[in-house]
């Protein structure tokens, strides 16, 4: 298991002003795999990833890193190590942008982390082309670029540091289509690369085409933890009361069965429901 | 960062969040001018009785406002070694070169503390108890006779109030750029001065960015909603005087006298 939060309790403020954000949480993200974290808006899904590279250190219980140990007593000066393991894209990461080129902004993280600057260069420039980004503007300024051109500029400044965890929080809000499909695709590219995702998302169709596992967080608490297919099985006023909606693929197969055309278990993807459908019609092939 | 209570506004019910945020304002204000008039311990009795009153009528646990005058404690200790050390009289107590201490240079001190203490306290009722929009309204409201020498009182009170407004929206800010810088590495906390100095242009450049970005759509939210000028426009949220005002209004009239014939007895 790559990242595993055990007993984990956080709250923001001290005292009597202290507001529970995650009780007692235990929860495991596997190596090499895409795990969604979904959860309706306050219920703790940023406070849980800001855990991963120690942003925020649990109040009690510990969460373990790949060989990093994570407690209420770790040293902010150990934290670097862990930071260089685990990238972390914020929501609207175009914001965190400052340098005078798009090379230097991208190169940044990888020259904290020790790298020379040669090869920081190096690893930028191979970032920049991951994600797509044209050599001509490598270097212009990242403010003069479009939005979606500085959310992969963002992006890249991440993946430079070549980080075997990537954390997204909510990655493809307020981009356009074309622009969130090839974000949804450099995702995959990163999973076929090795690397383990942890992806905060609204949108259940996103966790159902790419998620391997999910994490379903109600008011600071673990609601579920399995696989998209057990997830979008489980009876309806479950998911009112967490407050998350189905993908629509699964809506409509729910909707066909309220009609009297019960499919089985419920699609996740067009294509699963297309062949449901095809098999309800005209039997086996 | 959300321990500082001086200067904050808490929500709450006690009888001094009914007030009117003029009523506060002027009361304070009288309150801390009337400090400056004594020096004896008999009138400052009266005024800690009163401050205790108000205390108990912001509803507020006594551990909050011990809390907001913490962080000040160095600088309390600080006057009280200056005043201590170097105020001239006899009888002297104790020397050490240019160094002394004298009764009145003792007696001073604890009524420099004494005096600290309640304005700031005094002070941090106000903001506690008054939202920093409310204020700043109000500041408008009793600053409105200078409009007549053509102070733009509308306009710098718009101006209080949305840079009010940013203050918490910055704060946020900052901390969501800190995070990400940090999560690429960001360390203030090593090297030279010189690099640790280089380690907040990452953090400065988004933030002016940012409320540059911010200011620019607020100012053009503003002016497709018709804002034009400020003099010419009415408030959301109206101040009026209720009773609770004129309640407070008497019990302050009481203790103005009383004090001043208090300092007028004993000086």
């Amino acid at each position: 298991m790559a990242i595993n939060f055990e007993q984990v309790n956080f709250s923001y403020g001290q005292g009597k002003l202290a507001q529970p954000v995650l009780k007692d949480i235990s929860a495991s993200m596997p190596s090499g795999e895409i795990t969604a974290i979904v959860g309706q808006t306050g219920s703790g899904k940023s406070t849980l990833v800001q855990h991963i590279n120690g942003l925020l250190k649990p109040d009690s219980g510990r969460v373990v890193i790949n060989d990093f140990v994570l407690t209420s007593q770790t040293k902010e000066k150990d934290l670097v190590k862990l930071r260089a393991q685990v990238g972390m894209v914020f929501q609207f990461p175009e914001n965190q942008l400052f340098a005078e080129t798009v090379l230097a902004d991208v190169a940044y993280g990888p020259v904290n982390f020790g790298m020379g600057k040669e090869a920081a260069q190096a690893a930028a420039k191979k970032a920049l082309q991951t994600v797509g980004i044209p050599e001509d503007i490598w270097d212009k300024s990242p403010f003069a670029l479009s939005g979606g051109q500085m959310r992969r500029v963002a992006i890249a400044g991440v993946l430079a540091t070549d980080p075997e965890i990537v954390v997204m929080d909510e990655p493809v809000a307020g981009l356009d289509p074309k622009g969130q499909a090839d974000l949804l695709n450099l995702i995959e590219n990163l999973k076929g690369q090795g690397k383990t995702i942890v992806l905060i998302t609204h949108q259940m169709e996103q966790v159902a085409a790419l998620a391997d596992w999910v994490v379903v967080l109600h008011h600071g608490e673990v609601a579920a933890a399995e696989n998209p297919l057990a997830l979008f099985n489980r009876p309806l006023d479950w998911y009112q009361e967490v407050g998350i909606d189905l993908p629509r693929p699964a809506q409509f197969a729910e909707d066909l069965h309220q009609g009297g055309w019960p499919l089985g278990q419920r699609p996740l993807t067009v294509k699963a429901l297309a062949s449901q459908i095809n098999q309800e019609v005209w039997g086996d092939e | 960062m959300n321990k500082i209570v001086i200067g904050r506004y808490l929500p709450g019910d006690g009888w001094v969040y009914r007030l009117d945020p003029r009523t506060k304002i002027l009361i304070t204000f009288i309150y801390v001018l009337a400090l400056v008039f004594t020096n004896n311990w008999v009138p400052y009795v009266w005024a800690t009785a009163f401050l205790i009153l108000v205390l108990a009528l912001t509803k507020q646990p006594l551990a909050l406002y011990w809390s907001g005058l913490k962080p000040i404690l160095w600088l309390i200790i600080f006057t009280v070694v200056l005043q201590i050390f170097f105020t001239p009289g006899s009888p002297v107590l104790w020397h050490w070169g240019f160094l002394r201490v004298t009764t009145p240079g003792v007696v001073n001190a604890v009524y420099v503390v004494i005096r600290f203490v309640l304005i700031i306290l005094m002070s941090t009722v106000l903001t506690l108890t008054t939202p920093p929009t409310s204020i700043a309204t109000a500041l408008e409201s009793l600053l409105g006779p200078l409009k007549k020498v053509r102070v733009p009182v509308a306009e710098l009170a718009l101006m209080l109030s949305i840079a009010l407004r940013f203050v918490p929206l910055l704060l946020d800010e900052t901390q969501k750029i800190m995070n990400a810088q940090k999560s690429r590495g960001m360390s203030f906390s090593s090297g030279g001065p010189i690099k640790r100095a280089k380690a907040v242009i990452p953090m400065l450049v988004p933030l002016f960015v940012g409320a540059l970005q911010r200011a620019l759509d607020l100012a053009n939210a503003m002016e497709v909603r018709g804002f034009q000028d400020a003099n010419q426009r009415t408030h959301y949220r109206v101040l009026k005087y209720g009773h609770e005002d004129y309640q407070a209004a008497a019990v302050t009239a009481v203790f103005v006298v009383v004090f001043a014939l208090l300092v007028l007895h004993f000086g």
